[in-house]
């Protein structure tokens, strides 16, 4: 017996016991539960291109505890990000903490552990772009103990989510996250995601985020990576544009043992842009696989995807970056590039940027590189006096802050040069 | 102007790059204070001499000497040769892709300045010297804010190689086509950088293949190299002829 089946009957057993009278949720859980049964999960096989690099087995095979985190934790991590002007929201094991306090009126919330959620409501969850079946989605929804709707109702909002996964046994605890974010017109979002655990806390995170950005609205988005380096995190995150909206987003990983970011964007409607950049710095063993897909359906939009990666140690790091350009979707603009720097000879880079066009009216392009640091850089550098590591050090760390520069938020901004930057490896050179 | 102390010495030195001998037998000897001008048809090994001097690790020396103010540069770090005060300006130079300007600069000079038992300057004092500077090469304030080279024209990359020079002040400048793809008014900050810098204390090897640039910059010596080797010597007259009848005269033996 695989450790897939395994995991599933776990699964079948676990949303058994979530399930109660009070809960209007059991529904749609069972109703995941069984279309999980049916579809299974992502498999590690020749000819699934989404899943070609990273292997689950790391997941299901664990022997998983429920996360039992009722009370707030005393333990955690004291969290060192808190941006001035920011509402702050912690979800703590997947759970909406009741101690949450918000002082804007442009942000609602609605969480199933605490309201009570209507059919309608919870149908949202899942549907954001269409009925695809999205196997760690569905997962996520069969074993979700608290469904959290965010209603930002205008204004200019500015919200740090904190993501935070809490266990001090020695059992690995599986949580699954799971977040609605709906902008409504004219609004404008800066979303701080930001995920952490302690130390060598051992958890799995399932997340599932899905986001609408109504007409002419804007989401800035910043997402932290910085789970426990025993951590495993999966994540899905949907975003959906409507006309002439906006969605900048930047994935800053570091943190996890295996990490997995699928980032699914949707343009249906005209005049709508994307920009997405990513830094991934991976060390020691992690894996980090960052899968993008974006999907331009409608005319006249425009998207830049602009990720960069810095490998140590033994890590592999994997970049897939899906777009399609529909058909209907005549003048669309859309670049991507993936560019790594690959600092020791036994860490692994595996970079795909593909490009599916169906109309001719577009430009597009796309790019990969992967190198270590050229001897004729740091030769004319070292000419004016520099030496070796100096000279390493400048070039890695200005090659991560390319993408930490665009950073407009000035307490973000200095986090991540301490977190990143001050952090970063130097390079041992073979010459 | 020359007060006989001698800066550089190069002796039958043989270098290769990529397993093939470009310098052949190569001897060369600057005093403090003067202008030497190397000219040569492309891939002569004009560079390649330029390169082997900055301690470039491609370029290979096989036999030969090379002493810098009395010392053998031959088991020295690039960066240590800079800290002695040998400077290079690249014939191409590099982009440093998130690197700015401020930072490189500020960098280099105080590595330069610790090498040589001082302190590094200040912020303040610093910026002060790199705006005189960037001043004289009309380098503008936004130039500074910007990534090393990066999207630089070529006549900027040229002038930002002045702007260094200026500011670290070398002992000895080494100019590696600095005057090529120059339009005259570029031309013009160029070869003032290299006059103003120019004085008793210091001396300058101008590596180029035209005589352009000797209307400004006024050289004691001219060395034709071809092959790898210097072929002839003299003063600037030697470039004008040069400029009439080409170099085939002088490779024909
Ligand atoms: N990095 C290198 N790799 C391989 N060959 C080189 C390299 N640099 C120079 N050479 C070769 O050495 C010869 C001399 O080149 P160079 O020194 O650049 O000449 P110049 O500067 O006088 O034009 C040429 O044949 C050139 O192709
Ligand atoms: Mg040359």
């Amino acid at each position: 017996m695989n450790s897939n089946t395994n995991f599933i009957d776990f699964v079948s057993k676990t949303t058994d016991k979530l399930n109660s009278n009070n809960d209007i949720a059991n529904e749609f859980r069972l109703n995941n539960l069984s279309k999980l049964k049916q579809i299974g999960l992502p498999t590690h096989r020749k000819g699934n291109e989404e899943w070609k690099y990273t292997n689950l087995n790391k997941f299901t095979s664990i022997n998983y505890i429920l996360p039992v985190v009722e009370t707030e934790d005393s333990n955690l991590k004291s969290q060192e990000l808190s941006p001035k002007e920011f509402e702050v929201i912690n979800i703590i094991n997947g759970k909406l903490s009741k101690k949450n306090n918000i002082n804007n009126s442009y942000i609602n919330i609605k969480s199933s552990s605490i309201n009570t959620l209507t059919t309608n409501e919870l149908n949202k969850f899942n549907s954001l772009l269409g009925d695809k079946n999205e196997q760690m989605a569905i997962l996520n929804s069969a074993l979700c103990t608290d469904y959290i709707f965010i209603n930002i109702t205008g204004g200019n909002v500015k919200l740090l989510i904190n993501f935070i996964n809490s266990n001090n046994s020695e059992n690995f605890i599986l949580s699954n996250p799971k977040v609605f974010i709906n902008i409504d017109s004219k609004s404008q979002l800066e979303l701080i995601e930001n995920h952490y655990g302690n130390k060598n806390s051992k958890y799995t995170s399932n997340n599932v985020l899905e986001i609408k950005i109504n007409k002419q609205s804007n989401l800035k988005h910043y997402r932290l990576l910085e789970e426990s380096e025993n951590a495993i995190h999966t994540n899905t995150t949907r975003v959906y544009l409507d006309e002439k909206s906006k969605f900048k987003s930047f994935a800053f990983s570091k943190g996890a043992q295996m990490a997995r970011y699928d980032l699914k964007v949707s343009m249906p409607h005209e005049h709508s842009e994307v920009e997405l950049n990513g830094l991934y710095c991976t060390s020691g063993k992690q894996h980090l696989d960052n899968y993008i897909n974006l999907d331009h359906i409608a005319p006249h939009c425009i998207s830049r995807i602009n990720y960069k990666g810095i490998l140590n140690g033994e890590s592999h790091a994997i970049f897939g970056g899906t777009v399609l350009v529909r058909a209907g979707a005549i003048k669309t603009d859309s670049r991507q590039t993936d560019k790594n720097l690959v600092l020791s000879p036994k860490a692994e880079i595996d970079t795909k940027p593909s490009l599916f066009i169906y109309v001719d009216d577009v430009i597009a392009g796309h790019g990969a590189t992967a190198g270590n640091i050229d001897e004729q850089t740091v030769y004319y550098m070292r000419s004016r006096g520099l030496d070796l590591e100096t000279a390493s050090k400048m070039l890695i760390s200005g090659f991560a802050m390319e993408i930490i520069d665009k950073v407009t938020i000035n307490e973000l901004n200095n986090y991540l040069i301490k977190t990143y930057i001050n952090t970063l490896p130097s390079y041992k050179f073979d010459f | 102007m020359t007060n006989n102390k001698i800066i550089l010495e190069i002796k039958n030195l043989n270098a290769s790059v990529a397993n093939t001998q470009i310098l052949k037998d190569f001897n060369l000897t600057i005093n403090m204070g003067e202008k030497h001008t190397l000219m040569g048809p492309n891939g002569s090994g004009k560079s390649t001499l330029a390169n082997i001097l900055a301690g470039n690790p491609e370029y290979i020396v096989d036999s030969g000497e090379i002493n810098f103010l009395g010392q053998t540069l031959l088991d020295k770090a690039p960066e240590i040769r800079a800290c002695l005060g040998l400077f290079l300006a690249f014939q191409y130079p590099v982009e440093l892709p998130g690197v700015r300007m401020w930072q490189f600069l500020k960098s280099s000079l105080d590595s330069q300045r610790e090498y040589n038992g001082k302190d590094p300057l200040s912020t303040k004092d610093f910026d002060s010297i790199l705006n005189e500077c960037a001043e004289k090469v009309d380098i503008s304030q936004d130039f500074l804010k910007r990534n090393v080279n990066e999207g630089f024209s070529g006549g900027e990359k040229k002038r930002n190689e002045i702007l260094q020079l200026t500011l670290i002040n070398p002992k000895l400048a080494i100019l590696d086509e600095t005057d090529s793809g120059l339009d005259i008014d570029a031309l013009k900050i160029v070869s003032n950088g290299i006059e103003n810098f120019s004085s008793p204390n210091n001396s300058v090897l101008l590596v180029t293949h035209y005589q352009r640039i000797l209307n400004y910059v006024k050289p004691d010596y001219v060395h034709v190299m071809i092959d790898g080797k210097i072929v002839k010597s003299g003063d600037k007259s030697l470039a004008l002829e040069l400029e009439k009848k080409g170099y085939d005269w002088l490779s024909k033996k």
